[in-house]
């Protein structure tokens, strides 16, 4: 429950900060990326809280994986060929999967079998979305590693590639999930054992996330503190242009 | 904000001026572009891609710079591999 609740209150946090960053900066990708981390703690409140069931939660997951990739492609690869977009639309036919079996869990006739298959097809499904922003971001931060940035900067490269790279695993309990017992049940030490282990990755992520992305300006002013930063003084246009004449002559 | 800093560090190297006087230069494109009123947090990788192709670009015929064709081409391939220190710096 404590678990749940770090979960939910940091991500909703997270979620609300880049919301606001993202339309005070009209950065769409920044929105978007609010949007999707507001979306899933109404999915698991909705579920957990509400009893809305598991399609209400499913949908809200499905809209943050979406979004988190539209905000991978949008940040990372404008301009950069069509494997993006490629990676979108697996994502968008793996999330319709998940739905579909969703829906046959609650209105048709559910078996372990079908199950299995909802879980196999799900690890592919959550690796992609966060594996391919921990990619995404590590290849970048390799290209800005030697140049001179803030340091802050790298940092959050860096905090955006481990915890992505972290929760793109946290399917993986889900396999050894006993069918047809409740998740966390207290009763069932695998049941339980699967939800510990899920819990912490999802809160490990949440919390990494939210550090990377609401970076206090005392920890940003710490990891900069042997950074000598770039201080431009304010040219006039005539000036600016004589100045660069003379350096070219 | 980075991305100027560090496009304006390559067109320094390759028309060999000050990285100041770059990053001047590049301002000076921006506003050329976009006006005076936007804030350069705001400016996009589109516009920007714009603000290279088109504004700088004028900028750097009418300081006699012979090679802006190969200059801008430069900058944009350096803009499309750098684009998200737009998103990660400017939160």
């Amino acid at each position: 429950m404590i678990l749940f609740g770090i979960f939910i209150i940091t991500l909703t946090c997270m979620g609300i900060f880049l919301l606001v960053k993202g339309v005070k900066n009209k950065m769409i990708n920044i929105v978007l990326v609010g949007i999707a981390f507001i979306s899933l703690p109404i999915g698991f409140v909705g579920n957990f809280v509400f009893q809305l069931g598991s399609i209400f939660q499913e949908s809200f997951i499905v809209a943050c994986f979406i979004l988190t990739v539209i905000f991978t492609n949008m940040t990372f690869y404008k301009n950069k060929g069509q494997f993006s977009k490629i990676v979108l639309c697996i994502v968008i036919i793996l999330a319709a999967i998940q739905l579909w079996f969703f829906f046959i869990s609650v209105f048709g006739d559910w078996t372990l079998y079908l199950y299995y298959i909802r879980v196999s097809l799900d690890f592919p499904y959550t690796f992609i979305v966060f594996n391919w922003l921990s990619y995404s971001a590590y290849s970048a931060y390799k290209l800005i590693k030697s140049q001179r940035i803030d340091p802050w900067i790298k940092v959050r490269y860096k905090m955006l590639t481990i915890f992505s790279f972290i929760f793109s695993f946290h399917s993986i309990p889900e396999f050894f999930q006993p069918p047809g017992t409740a998740w966390g049940d207290p009763n069932n030490i695998v049941s339980l054992a699967v939800f510990g282990g899920t819990a912490i990755l999802v809160v490990v992520f949440s919390i990494g996330f939210s550090i990377a992305w609401i970076m206090p300006k005392w920890l940003k002013k710490r990891i900069n503190r042997d950074y000598q930063g770039i201080e431009d003084r304010e040219f006039q246009e005539k000036e600016l242009l004589d100045k660069i004449k003379k350096e070219l002559s | 904000m980075d991305i100027i800093k560090h496009l304006g560090s390559k067109l320094a190297e390759l028309i060999n001026i000050s990285a100041p006087a770059a990053r001047g230069l590049i301002k000076l494109a921006i506003k050329d572009e976009i006006g005076p009123f936007k804030p350069v947090n705001q400016v996009t990788f589109n516009e920007f891609k714009n603000i290279i192709e088109n504004s700088l670009k004028k900028r750097l015929i009418n300081l006699e710079i012979g090679t802006y064709e190969l200059i801008v081409q430069f900058l944009v391939r350096e803009l499309t591999d750098y684009q998200s220190l737009i998103t990660m710096g400017g939160v």
